[in-house]
């Protein structure tokens, strides 16, 4: 019987799955050893390690843009590339890793004496108060982390091997850095309006300088005539447009509707009503010229204008008060006549004095005019500087109004931020009390030395197939020698092959028991320090 | 290499329980061993006439690939078959190792009578076993290069086959030493040991070409340790003598 005709017959097909098995089996322990070596090492680091425990505290942060309008964020320019979690995390870590925050947190704890409390050798003894706080910090910052656990949820995290004091820490730190967080975002928009408050000043003094300079000119070059003139370069051409559509709506429109109310009224009393008496009366008299002034103004304004809609409030006001006056007076002079016929008289005398009012406005507005020209066609040179004045102070004016403006809005931003409806950033989870330790993890530890020892293991055996160049079958020697094999011999069994294999083996377990305390040695030293 | 002292006992035993007729760990006719070493025999006997003078030299490409224990074992067998008178000659002058098996004194040995020193009555010792003889490696004053010129081991050789039918000479490794090429004038063929497992591929090739070149007989080569390269070859479970396991049936 030939015990290796299985070999023969597969010695064609090149690869002998069989034959790889043996090798492997054959190597077994040099799998094994290092198995039960890390598996045991991690026991060892799971047994002997201090357990730390951790307490934390979860935060949700809020990206609403907390930008100026006027200093755009550069970042915004390029849409959305960059990560708003990650810009988060490092603001948030920034924060609270930074000596400050750190320094403060010490000194408001008096983490520093705890430590020189807890350090009893010569140097802590001897150590100024300085350098303890920056030990203090140190620990401090070793022991505090922030998480990341997605979807705007950070975490800060603080590890002792006190639960109670990290606790503590912990939760003392969360509503701290919150503070300090709510403070710093309102920083910045707070210092976005302090620039801004800064510009105003400066653009303030801008706009008064710009109309003293207007005003100057013209009281001390320009004539006496321009001193009051509402009417500059800028405006003459919209004045005389709506004074020719004025005009024309008085010569046309205004006249038959009043000849129309006459008639009515002329049927009612038999002669037309004198308006002097009515013209006379106090009140009137004074609403009249106020309505002249603002219809002069409203003339010189753009259509749309927050200063013209104003104006037009205002004279409707003093048209309603004009109306409710001559009512009054024409029930007061004319108690005989029925309301609908004292309708018709009030309406066509408040339609003949605001007619007259229109003349003053229209005789006005073309003396002004004409004063302007004859002015801007006498003094073309001092024309243009005041045109060039008047642009200073329009241009002036619109700067301040936007800035007012803006600094209202940031003011808002920092009233929101401050205030519990708006804040950028929330405690989601207070710090718990855990007693359960988070180092050693046993299961990372144990799935780490599972992994590390299957790794070192198989790479082992790979190794030493690869590296094995001596003959493990019949056929190979046959093959390689040209020689036939006449006879395969077991491992004679002797006791002194034993012996020198125990003394192998020995050997080997010295060795790889040396690597390995020194391995367990160097991590205990080293594991700590990391995290 | 160290003494093989124990191995002495294990021969004594060996030898009593041969001759009580019992069967003895090493002569067991079902143990693997045996067939090896028997099947080694036969094959060799098929390319040599056994029954007539014959001398034979087991070598190897490096040290440690067990031809002391292989020739010790085959002296053995060869003894109990055949009714030869059978000499085992310690050849490997620079490291003996035969002598510590039989707890004898390393000179007068092969070296001395190389040197002309000593008579082969002096430098045989006679083994328990009728009709095995083993002669130690012995010791030079000279240098150990020196002993092999003017085919002084095959005239040695052809005066111990005077005496004995069979000798076996426990050569050194062929690709270390130079020596063993002096051998293959005074022997009949060479059986070349290769340790499995052990001995890197291109050492034994080279002792092959080595001995092929110098014009040897290599009768055959002979595989060690592949039970302990290939696991199961020789349980006796595979097999299927495994006395215990029939006891337990039983």
């Amino acid at each position: 019987m030939d015990p290796f005709q299985d070999e023969t017959q597969s010695a064609g097909s090149g690869f002998d799955p069989m034959s790889l098995l043996r090798a492997f089996w054959k190597r077994k322990m040099l799998f094994l050893i290092p198995f039960i070596l890390c598996l045991s090492m991690a026991v060892v680091i799971i047994r002997t390690m201090t357990p730390i425990y951790e307490s934390s505290g979860q935060l949700l942060i809020k990206f609403d843009s907390m930008n100026s309008r006027l200093l755009q964020d550069p970042s915004r320019r390029y849409g959305r590339a960059r990560n708003i979690d990650a810009v988060a995390y490092h603001e948030m870590d920034m924060l609270l890793t930074s000596p400050e925050f750190m320094e403060m947190m010490v000194r408001e704890l008096d983490l520093h004496d705890a430590l020189r409390e807890t350090i009893v050798d010569s140097v802590a003894v001897g150590m100024s108060e300085e350098k303890s706080v920056r030990r203090a910090m140190n620990h401090l910052r070793s022991m505090v982390k922030i998480k990341r656990d997605g979807g705007r949820l950070f975490r800060i995290a603080v590890r002792d091997p006190d639960p109670e004091l990290a606790h503590k820490l912990a939760y003392y730190l969360v509503d701290r850095f919150v503070e300090e967080y709510r403070a710093s975002q309102a920083a910045a928009s707070t210092s976005t309006r302090e620039f801004l408050e800064q510009r105003l000043e400066f653009y303030k003094t801008d706009l008064e300088e710009a109309e003293k300079a207007l005003l100057e000119f013209q009281t001390n070059q320009a004539s006496a005539a321009l001193m009051d003139n509402p009417i500059n370069a800028t405006n003459l051409s919209k004045a005389q447009r709506n004074l020719a559509e004025v005009k024309e709506r008085y010569e046309g429109q205004d006249a038959t509707e009043l000849a129309e109310n006459g008639r009515i009224v002329h049927s009612i009393l038999g002669s037309a009503p004198s308006t002097t008496s009515y013209s006379a009366d106090m009140v009137i008299h004074s609403t009249i010229s106020e309505m002249e002034d603002l219809g002069l103004d409203i003339q010189l304004f753009e259509e749309g204008d927050r200063n013209a809609v104003e104006l037009e409030t205002r004279l409707g006001l003093l048209r309603v008060r004009l109306n409710q006056r001559i009512e009054e007076l024409v029930a007061l002079n004319m108690p005989h006549l029925a309301s609908r016929e004292r309708n018709q008289v009030s309406q066509y005398i408040y339609f003949s004095l605001f007619r007259s009012g229109k003349k003053n406005v229209i005789d006005r507005l073309e003396t002004k005019i004409r004063e302007f020209r004859r002015f801007a066609a006498s003094q073309p040179g001092q024309y243009a500087r005041i045109a060039e004045l008047q642009d200073e102070l329009d241009s002036a004016r619109g700067l301040v109004q936007s800035i007012e403006a803006e600094i209202t809005s940031q003011t808002m931003n920092i009233e929101a931020s401050l205030s519990e409806i708006g804040m950028q950033i929330k405690v989601r989870q207070r710090p718990v009390l855990s007693y359960n330790p988070v180092e050693p993890d046993k299961m990372k530890l144990m799935a780490l030395g599972v992994i590390l020892s299957f790794g070192i293991g198989i790479g082992l055996v790979v190794l030493s197939i690869f590296l094995d160049r001596s003959f493990t079958t019949v056929l190979q020697i046959e093959r390689t020698l040209g020689l036939p094999v006449i006879g395969t011999l077991p491992a004679i069994q002797d006791d002194h092959f034993e012996k020198k294999k125990k003394i192998r083996i020995l050997r080997w377990a010295a060795i790889v028991l040396g690597i390995l305390a020194l391995g367990a040695i160097g991590f205990l030293v080293i594991y700590p320090r990391l995290s | 290499m160290s003494l093989h002292g124990r191995m002495n006992e294990k021969v004594d035993m060996a030898i009593e329980k041969t001759k009580k007729g019992g069967v003895g760990n090493l002569f067991d006719i079902e143990s693997p061993m045996a067939i090896e070493l028997r099947r080694i025999m036969i094959q060799v006997g098929r390319q040599l006439d056994l029954d007539r003078k014959r001398a034979l030299m087991i070598t190897s490409a490096d040290r440690g690939e067990g031809k002391s224990l292989f020739s010790l074992h085959f002296a053995l067998v060869l003894a109990y078959h055949l009714p030869s008178r059978i000499l085992l000659l310690d050849a490997d002058v620079r490291r003996p190792v035969q002598h510590t098996v039989f707890q004898s004194k390393v000179s007068p040995g092969f070296a001395n009578l190389l040197e002309g020193n000593s008579s082969v009555e002096e430098a045989v010792n006679h083994t328990r076993i009728n009709n095995l003889d083993f002669m130690a490696a012995g010791t030079t004053s000279g240098h150990i290069s020196n002993l092999f010129g003017a085919n002084r081991v095959r005239h040695l050789v052809e005066e111990l086959q005077k005496t004995y039918d069979i000798v076996l000479l426990d050569s050194p490794p062929v690709v270390p030493v130079s020596d063993p090429l002096h051998y293959i004038d005074a022997v009949d063929g060479c059986l070349f040991m290769v340790m499995a497992g052990q001995t890197p591929k291109d050492v034994c090739k080279r002792g092959v070409e080595i001995l092929r070149s110098s014009g040897a007989n290599i009768l055959g080569v002979i595989a060690n340790n592949l039970g302990e390269v290939l696991p199961y070859y020789y349980d006796q479970k595979y097999y299927g003598y495994d006395k215990s396991r029939k006891k337990r049936r039983a």
